[in-house]
């Protein structure tokens, strides 16, 4: 750290500190799940088909083969959620009977080493009573379509709606209705450190230690000991150093679930470590959906209505802690962004298909009702005949506190003096000079803004106000002085790259002064 | 600083969901708010002075307007080791809890992006990449623009690369890094940044969280302008990512309707 630390006068909040994470991770020191040295290693054989029914698994003479047939009393991964007519879905640990996407895990080999347990996998006899499978979202909810869970007819497994009163109203009498087909295609979080984890059974103690890349270290031994019914003190959780997780690592994995049950059954260490084709078709996906948006606006391009149809694919399970319905809810809540109109009609379903399950990524569905806003105000401005910029002028909130369309309460920010600081910086009119001199010469230039609003930093009421089983929220702090006057810090929090104990460093140092 | 182990930190969630500087940096706050406290009580104790009299400046605590003070690490030992002295007033120890659940902030950007279409091929390259972001009061600025950038990054790779492909029997056809395009250095131009700071009332250290925002807003800006550019060609592009095939096909239809 170059910089000045001791003193009076010393400014700790708004500094550009060094980041006190960074000398261990640059210079090869980090500690990461998969350093771990272990006695048994573990491989997944993953279901290659997308629909069917188990028919034989044959592992080869000798090999340590684990399937669902062997997990009795293990239950199943059980999201819940108390609202929208959620239906309730579990997600076993193997495949048990049926497969739903391909990839889903069905059997787990056990050897001395990865490298082992990878080539019996490739010996062991899968035969899978193939199904035509449903994978878009607007197939699976088609007429007629194939049931894919029994507890979720027609394949939708929630479904919200928000309609504000007097919409009907406001909607006819409004001068101009543009029109949005959003679709945005199937992605996944792809951190740099795929998932990991490693069980490791104390002979004095008879605990397991699980080490495992994950955002959520006390919930996941909250969960894994529910799934397994063990008591929960007998599970410790280590989030060491974790290559990145953007959402993809804070739903529970049930191949971490079946870590602990291996290292409880075998009273050894046992370690898996998912391979880059894993981690892309069968960790957690993410943003399938389409999007219709419609928005009634005035003849000077005010925005008077907005009418939405959410489908969010969620893919074959639903995710734990937060349930599939992460996404179309969310889409609900904030669609209506930055902008400032009282009228409201959405509707968000959530459908299962046979694909690889949806979990929070970064962002959650905002990149993507973001993208399919910023198109109907842009649409609406060249349709009305005034610059992208100016509708966002004429529609941006600027009083607060300000409660939207759907709800939520707005706490004091910037639209427009961002838009503004953004248009500033860009000279728009050297822009335009330059795009119609491109076009000339047969070249395309285009500029693109978009504007939103990013709900952070809240709380378990938030949580609670979407039905959710598990509210999370709160933070728990313990600050120690010792006696030779170090402070140690006890957070709650698992920080993965964020630089948190950088920033609340700075907090703590700064707070010794009022 | 502990964390990450269930044994040694106290039970929390997490990091997701732009939280942990507003929940987990507001209950560092309160909670170091409250070690402060302890030690201005221990030392107007050890002192003979007012509490109010009492800063806290230098590494000692100090009696304002005298040349009375001691030392932080003799209070700390103190609180441990001579506890028989404080006649059952003070608890022993140093140690504080604090825990923050707040009802949530919004922080706000806008983004621009600059980019040139190729007609031919249909790539697009970002030329010149913008955000005016405001998250409040910010800690540290350089962790905050790291935050804005990568998430920008990403936010690129949903708009322009990145996607999940499975064939009509379910099966994925996007399983490696050379089928599933994640941007690299190459496709990720200079991001230029400005802040503003709205100091947040709903958050006890002022700041929002700002964890997600650059991918939010990133794709709608890239395909905004990728729309801004065919305008010449009446074409509509409301798909992400806006993959050059993807570019080309709607081009070719329009130029048949034509």
């Amino acid at each position: 750290m170059t910089a000045h630390t001791k003193g009076t006068g010393m400014i700790w909040i708004g500094r550009a500190m060094r980041r006190v994470e960074d000398p261990e991770l640059v210079t090869g020191r980090g500690r990461f799940t998969a350093d771990l040295p272990a006695t048994h290693w573990v491989r997944f054989l993953r279901s290659p088909a997308a629909a069917g029914r188990i028919e034989r698994i044959d592992p080869p003479k000798g090999a340590m083969v684990v399937t669902a047939a062997d997990l009795a009393g293990v239950k199943p991964i059980m999201p819940m959620l108390h609202k929208f007519g959620y239906k309730p879905l579990g997600q076993p640990i193997l495949a048990d009977g049926e497969v739903r996407f391909a990839g889903e895990p069905v059997a787990a080999v056990v050897a001395a080493s990865e490298e082992e347990a990878e080539d019996i996998a490739d010996e062991v006899e899968l035969v899978i009573g193939e199904e035509a499978p449903l994978i878009d979202a607007r197939a699976a909810l088609a007429d007629g379509a194939r049931q894919i869970h029994h507890g979720v007819p027609g394949n939708v497994i929630l479904e919200g709606r928000i309609k504000t009163p007097g919409f009907d109203d406001i909607w006819r009498n409004a001068a101009k209705i543009v029109t949005v087909e959003a679709r945005s295609r199937r992605q996944n979080a792809t951190p740099m450190e795929p998932r990991a984890a490693h069980a490791a059974h104390d002979a004095a103690t008879g605990r397991i230690t699980l080490t495992c890349t994950t955002q959520m270290p006390h919930l996941t031994r909250t969960a894994i000991a529910d799934v397994l019914g063990m008591p929960e003190s007998d599970l410790r959780v280590i989030a060491p150093d974790v290559g990145g997780g953007f959402g993809q690592k804070m739903s529970l994995a049930g191949e971490y679930v079946l870590l602990v049950w291996l290292a409880r059954k075998l009273k050894s260490s046992v370690a898996w470590t998912e391979d880059r084709r894993e981690n892309l078709i069968a960790s957690f996906h993410s943003r399938d959906q389409y999007i219709s948006l419609q928005g009634a606006f005035d003849t000077q391009g005010k925005l008077l209505a907005l009418k939405s149809d959410i489908v969010s694919n969620v893919g074959a399970y639903s995710c734990f802690p937060t349930t599939c319905a992460v996404e179309p809810l969310m889409a609900m809540a904030e669609m209506p962004g930055p902008y400032d109109f009282r009228a409201y009609d959405c509707g968000a379903r959530g459908v299962v298909t046979n694909t690889c399950t949806m979990a929070p990524y970064r962002g959650v569905s905002r990149p993507i009702i973001t993208f399919a806003l910023e198109r109907l105000m842009d649409k609406a401005a060249r349709e009305i005949g005034i610059e992208s910029v100016d509708i966002r002028r004429r529609n941006l909130i600027d009083k607060f506190p300000y409660t939207s369309a759907a709800g939520l309460k707005f706490d004091e920010a910037s639209y427009k003096e961002t838009l503004e600081m953004a248009v500033n910086a860009i000279d728009l009119a050297d822009f335009r000079k330059r795009q119609s001199q491109a076009r000339a010469k047969g070249r395309y230039l285009g500029l693109g803004f978009a504007t939103f609003s990013e709900r952070t930093g809240y709380g378990s009421q938030a949580f609670a106000a979407r039905g959710m089983a598990i509210t999370p929220g709160w933070e728990t702090v313990i600050l120690t002085m010792d006696p030779s006057g170090f402070v140690e810090a006890r957070i709650g929090s698992s920080p993965h790259g964020q630089g948190l104990r950088t920033t609340l460093t700075q907090i703590i140092s700064a707070s010794r002064r009022t | 600083m502990v964390h990450g182990d269930t044994d040694r930190a106290p039970y929390g969630w997490g990091t997701f969901a732009s939280r942990s500087v507003v929940i987990c940096g507001g209950a560092t706050l309160i909670t170091a708010q409250k070690l402060r406290a302890k030690l201005i009580k221990l030392a107007s104790h050890m002192l003979e002075a007012a509490p109010d009299d009492v800063m806290l400046e230098n590494g000692a605590a100090i009696v304002a307007g005298t040349d009375r003070s001691i030392s932080i690490a003799a209070l700390a030992r103190e609180a441990y080791t001579q506890t028989h002295r404080f006649n059952g007033e003070i608890e022993p120890g140093l140690t504080e809890t604090g825990t923050y659940d707040p009802p949530g902030t919004f922080s706000n950007a806008c983004h621009v992006a600059e980019v040139e279409v190729d007609v031919d091929t249909g790539r697009t390259t970002i030329g010149r990449y913008l955000v005016a972001e405001d998250a409040g009061r910010l800690i540290n600025p350089m962790i905050a623009d790291g935050q804005v950038r990568g998430g920008v990054a990403q936010g690129i790779g949903n708009a322009l690369y990145e996607e999940i492909v499975y064939d009509e029997n379910g099966a994925p056809l996007t399983a490696t890094l050379a089928d599933y395009m994640v941007p690299t250095a190459r496709e990720i131009p200079t991001i230029e940044l400005h802040h503003k700071e709205t100091p947040s009332t709903e958050s006890v250290t002022k700041a929002k969280g700002l964890g997600e925002g650059g991918c939010i807003g990133a794709p709608a800006a890239v395909i905004n302008a990728i729309n801004d550019a065919l305008v010449p060609f009446g074409v509509v592009i409301d798909e992400m990512p806006a993959t050059p095939q993807r570019v080309r096909a709607a081009l070719r239809v329009q130029r048949d309707r034509a």
